[in-house]
């Protein structure tokens, strides 16, 4: 192997579909083992969310919605998806079960932000959406260099867009710009942890260390695509160091393999592009 | 078919890229169709991160009102691993609704035109409504207090108070209100008949 490692645009594609079929999986089958949390009188109950939907029982599919967004029905959407998921994992892009797997865990997302919105989906789970509807197009013409292409492309562009657009809002906020989001943040009873939160206070500059860095790489994030395959395998070291570190303070595990996914296009594209500019 | 993935794919990411300058009409129209998870708008971490807590105390039967009690974030009040946490969505859950709940009845403080009463707010109340509680309660109310994470500061401040509730009443709870009031009527019906007799 060759450094630095260059995935063609097939084995980017391969290797992002098994690694959002793990984020499906583990986020899936993680929310679907908490199946309590949807029973009437829990916050993720259908009774709770169901304000979000007014004049519902007016539509011809409200009978459907009910069951597939009701108890048991929407933990059991949930686990099968995390089931898919898991198959993603196993068979990768280009086998026979690929296209109906990735459609099924895309619409079956899709479903659940509807019903969801932001109460217990977050982000990653709109992440997760773009990458597996940009997986599903693909699959739908395995052999194509051009449908993979354009696919591989959409994922590392968004992925870069996601940083910098962030990294765009954080700068207006005054907390990012002096420097202590990085203590607000861990030092909440949701996200936060503790022993983190004292250390940050007990050290500034490390404070302001952490957060200034957050802030410039996900800024600099475009040059990944664009500075050839070794400057794209730096911004990906960073990415899982950074979301493996999130995982570990702030319990955000489904961002790692989320964001996993968008790597192997990311650097097949940045070398696309270098070569381009080369050739 | 290469054509019309490359296609649909140029036209999402046309979409994704308006959707970041949040244009109205476009919200509005992806929001007719149910898709507005499709066009994120990328905000990671953005605005404050406000620790908020959930404290409910009930008012039973008799006039009593109980002591505060939390609801916690994490169900008992235990962080789970960072290897397996069903319960992290649950706590995603409560945190944003509390979020929510505090920034509308902010917008609401400032004069916004809201809806008289807002959707997280609703959705807050049914969930209150259905927590465990004594059969002897009667209404309940909750406040949602911001604290100051890890800090030793004091008991934080209050950034939303709600009125009284009915509770909804279950068979045995409705069994014990009536034993209750059959008590109260003779009780009351044996002090009209002392106080009648000559």
């Amino acid at each position: 192997m060759s450094f630095p490692f260059v995935p063609d645009v097939h084995q980017a594609i391969d290797a992002s579909t098994r690694l959002i079929g793990l984020a499906i999986a583990v986020t899936s089958l993680e929310r679907a083992c908490g199946s309590r949390y949807y029973r009437s009188g829990e916050i993720l109950a259908w009774d709770v969310v169901r304000h979000r939907f007014p004049n519902l029982e007016k539509r011809a599919y409200a009978g459907i919605l009910e069951r597939a967004f009701g108890f048991p029905g929407f933990p059991l959407l949930l686990g099968v998806r995390g089931i898919v998921g898991l198959v993603l994992v196993i068979t990768g892009a280009g086998s026979a079960v690929t296209a109906p797997a990735l459609s099924f865990v895309f619409f079956a997302g899709l479903l659940g932000t509807w019903r969801n919105h932001d109460l217990g989906h977050s982000a990653m789970d709109r992440a997760i959406l773009l990458v597996a509807g940009a997986l599903c197009l693909a699959s739908l013409a395995p052999r194509s260099e051009l449908a993979a292409g354009a696919a591989a492309t959409f994922i590392a562009v968004n992925a870069a867009l996601c940083y910098f657009k962030s990294a765009i809002f954080k700068f207006r906020d005054p907390e990012w710009r002096r420097g202590w989001k990085a203590l607000e943040i861990v030092d909440t009873s949701y996200l936060g942890r503790r022993t983190v939160a004292g250390f940050f206070r007990a050290h500034p500059a490390l404070t302001r260390a952490a957060t200034w860095q957050v802030l410039g790489v996900e800024l600099a994030f475009p040059l990944a695509l664009l500075g050839g395959a070794t400057t794209a395998w730096c911004f990906v070291v960073w990415g899982l160091v950074f979301h493996a570190a999130n995982w570990v303070i702030l319990g955000l595990r489904g961002f790692v393999w989320t964001f996993a996914a968008c790597y192997p296009p990311i650097i097949w594209l940045a070398a696309a592009i270098a070569a381009t500019g080369t050739g | 078919m290469d054509v019309l993935v490359v296609t649909v794919l140029a036209l999402w990411q046309v979409g994704l890229l308006a959707a970041q300058l949040r244009p109205a009409w476009l919200w509005r129209w992806i929001g007719r169709f149910r898709v507005r998870s499709l066009f994120p708008v990328w905000e990671l971490f953005i605005g404050p991160q406000t620790d908020l807590s959930l404290f409910l105390r009930d008012r039973l039967d008799d006039g009593t009102l109980t002591d505060w009690s939390e609801e916690p974030v994490w169900p008992g009040g235990v962080r789970p691993s960072i290897l397996w946490a069903p319960c992290f969505w649950r706590a995603a859950a409560l945190a944003a609704l509390l979020r929510k709940l505090v920034r509308r009845e902010r917008e609401r403080a400032a004069g916004g035109f809201l809806a008289p009463e807002s959707l997280p707010l609703r959705a807050l109340w049914t969930f209150i409504l259905g927590r465990p509680r004594s059969p002897l309660a009667a209404t309940r109310q909750f406040r949602v207090v911001r604290t100051q994470g890890s800090l030793p500061s004091g008991p934080g401040e209050d950034a939303y108070v709600s009125e009284f509730r009915p509770l909804p009443r279950g068979a045995l709870d409705r069994r014990i209100v009536d034993a209750r009031a059959a008590r109260d009527d003779s009780a009351a019906s044996f002090v009209s008949q002392a106080s009648n007799a000559p």
